[in-house]
């Protein structure tokens, strides 16, 4: 008896944790030829959003410059049969066309940003590279993109200059500074 | 008589055991020096101003079709990169899976630097590849000593991508980098 | 005085002369008869037993709710700058148990059930482990967790269009019948009378009958379902006019007899 009532008891908790695992209703069928129905239906899990895939270009300029000193005006002292040396103007930095340009292309589906910086070598503090755009804004090459369709990527470019005096006068395509391109995605823009 | 005979006997005794202990570290350095000479792997040279000779060991080829290469000013460089900013870190097989690669338009041949910042700011280099030519792909590297240190968790990294004439093997004045790379690190 | 005397003696006598007869009488027969006492007897026989049948089956369903992955991927393509749509193989799923029908037979006889999925979707097809089977009564004076029940599976297959919404794909219809259940009578109507009783099966429209026939020949076997009198052939049922099938004598046969196919199985039990 014993027994009995305790594999109903077990029976019943189990119906009844049946009943609460995905058993959604119950029906009851009281006559020969009885019946009972119930829906069956079906959700569609949508699409997932594709990964970003990240693509980008980098183009750069030899980074050379040429820094043409300025002239030496010479002035002949009569009295002390010396000459005085004074420099005429400012030096100069040349560069061939396109040779200080970076220029950056973003194919991916994700808007991002590039910083760059220039690091002058510790015997070159003298000189100050300037950037025509520390900060690049690339937008995301997807936007209007569809299987047929393709989007279009986004360009940026940035130009280096130098200012100030080069001392080395031994210098000869010696190396002064590097630069770097710091890549990241774009904060998105709350709406 | 018998006494020095006993005393000379003992001294000769010493001298040979001197000579064999002498032998012994003699051979040992020997072995030591062989080893650090021929079979020691030697740690690569980090962000070197030459491309390493070898071509990254698990490089695999990445394009179907060649393509046209990029256009460059002379003296100057070009790269494509396409990556994906994950990296998985197996610290039991000392390797990181990530993604990274040269497109075949690439002029300028890369090398890879997965790097971490410490919590004082300093930066150590997890890995770093050998020479990735255009049209190639990497999808894991062999992690650097230093990365055992690492705990298990998630960090933030970067990678340093190093560009390097292809037909000089200079390396470039420009390099790269990417940020926010998110590197799990699991035993 | 003498005269009343003598009367009274001769209608003793006379009395005592038949109840002498039945003394002898009942010598030949049996024992005596104590002429004072006749006993009354009586014997129990037992009634029969009539059980209504009741009805009572429990369905416990599952949610019935399914998900379709349509295994489709989108890539990024940055060298062409478009997007790429790759195909996997869809896949349907589901919550656990909400695919499950669980069936009890609480009634006082055997059920069968039957399980039927309609789909209201062209595309997508639904499919059961099992879907007919049949349920014991529970014994008398048995506990309720005892009753037998049994559980249905059902699978869906196919292709869902894209929806935002939870849509209606089909329904599954039970249907519980009492197996012992007489239909009707498997009647022969000519060459030899025979007949046996007709009985339900757990599907619609499917009946079954044992039959051992007495001597061998062709029997014009004929039943009526509904209205509809079904004639049985070594071809199937007929339904326009009778037709004969060949019985061995002593055999015991259990037959299927299905009027949804016009169809007759034979299986021998002895």
């Amino acid at each position: 008896m014993k027994k009995r009532r305790f594999s109903a008891a077990l029976t019943a908790a189990l119906a009844a944790a049946l009943s609460f695992t995905g058993m959604a209703s119950e029906t009851k069928i009281e006559q020969s030829g009885g019946t009972a129905s119930q829906d069956v239906s079906a959700v569609y899990t949508p699409v997932k959003e594709a990964e970003v895939v990240y693509s980008v270009d980098i183009k750069w300029g030899s980074m050379e410059f040429t820094y043409t000193a300025p002239d030496v005006v010479k002035t002949w002292d009569p009295e002390s049969h010396t000459y005085s040396e004074t420099l005429a103007g400012e030096g100069k930095w040349t560069h061939e066309e396109k040779a200080n340009e970076i220029v950056l292309t973003n194919k991916s589906n994700k808007a991002l940003t590039a910083e760059i910086t220039v690091a002058m070598l510790q015997n070159y503090s003298g000189i100050t590279p300037e950037l025509s755009a520390a900060n690049l804004s690339l937008k995301d090459a997807s936007i209007g993109a569809t299987t047929s369709t393709p989007g279009t990527a986004s360009e940026a470019s940035t130009a280096i200059t130098l200012k100030g005096a080069l001392t080395d006068k031994t210098a000869s395509k010696t190396t002064v500074g590097n630069v770097t391109v710091t890549i990241k995605d774009a904060e998105e823009v709350q709406p | 008589m018998a006494k020095k005979a006993k005393a000379r006997q003992d001294k000769d005794r010493k001298s040979k055991i001197v000579m064999l202990v002498l032998l012994l570290i003699a051979a040992a350095a020997a072995g030591v020096t062989v080893w650090a000479l021929f079979f020691r792997s030697p740690a690569p040279e980090l962000a070197p101003d030459y491309a390493p000779k070898k071509a990254e060991e698990y490089a695999e080829p990445a394009d179907a079709e060649t393509e046209e290469k990029m256009e460059v000013s002379e003296g100057g460089g070009a790269v494509s990169m396409i990556y994906k900013k994950e990296a998985a870190v197996s610290l039991s097989e000392n390797m990181v899976s990530l993604m990274f690669q040269n497109p075949s338009k690439s002029v300028n041949d890369i090398v890879l630097q997965l790097v971490l910042a410490q919590e004082d700011g300093t930066e150590t280099v997890l890995a770093q590849s050998g020479t990735l030519h255009p049209g190639y792909k990497v999808e894991q590297l062999e992690l650097m000593k230093e990365a055992a240190k690492l705990a298990e968790g998630t960090y933030t990294g970067r990678f340093h991508v190093l560009y390097y004439d292809p037909d000089t093997a200079e390396k470039a004045v420009l390099d790269g980098s990417i940020e926010d790379i998110r590197i799990t690190v699991t035993k | 005085m003498k005269e009343k005397k003598m009367t009274a003696m001769l209608l003793a006598a006379i009395l005592a002369l038949p109840a002498g007869e039945a003394v002898f009488a009942s010598d030949a027969a049996g024992p005596a008869v104590n002429p004072d006492k006749t006993d009354i007897k009586a014997t129990y026989v037992e009634g029969t037993v009539k059980t209504a049948p009741v009805y009572s089956v429990d369905v416990q369903w599952g949610s019935l709710e399914y998900t379709y992955d349509s295994a489709k991927t989108i890539t990024w393509d940055p060298q062409t700058l478009k997007y790429v749509e790759t195909q996997g193989t869809p896949e349907w799923s589901c919550g656990e148990n909400a695919d499950k029908i669980t069936v009890t037979n609480h009634s006082n006889m055997e059920v069968g059930v039957h399980l039927d999925y309609t789909k209201t979707d062209a595309n997508i097809s639904g499919t059961f482990d099992q879907n007919d089977f049949t349920l014991k009564a529970p014994a008398e004076n048995s506990e309720q967790a005892a009753a037998e029940s049994k559980t249905a599976t059902l699978t869906v297959g196919g292709q869902l269009t894209e929806t935002e919404e939870k849509k209606k794909i089909g329904e599954v219809t039970i249907t519980v019948t009492g197996l012992e259940e007489p239909a009707g009578e498997l009647k022969s109507t000519q060459n030899v009378e025979y007949s046996t009783t007709l009985y339900k099966t757990a599907k619609p429209g499917v009946y079954k009958a044992t039959v051992e026939c007495p001597e061998y020949g062709y029997y014009y076997f004929q039943f009526i379902i509904d209205g509809t009198t079904y004639y049985t052939s070594d071809n199937g049922l007929k339904t326009n006019r009778p037709a004969s099938i060949y019985m061995t004598q002593g055999t015991k046969e259990e037959w299927i007899l299905d009027i949804n196919k016009l169809s007759i199985t034979r299986k021998t039990i002895s």
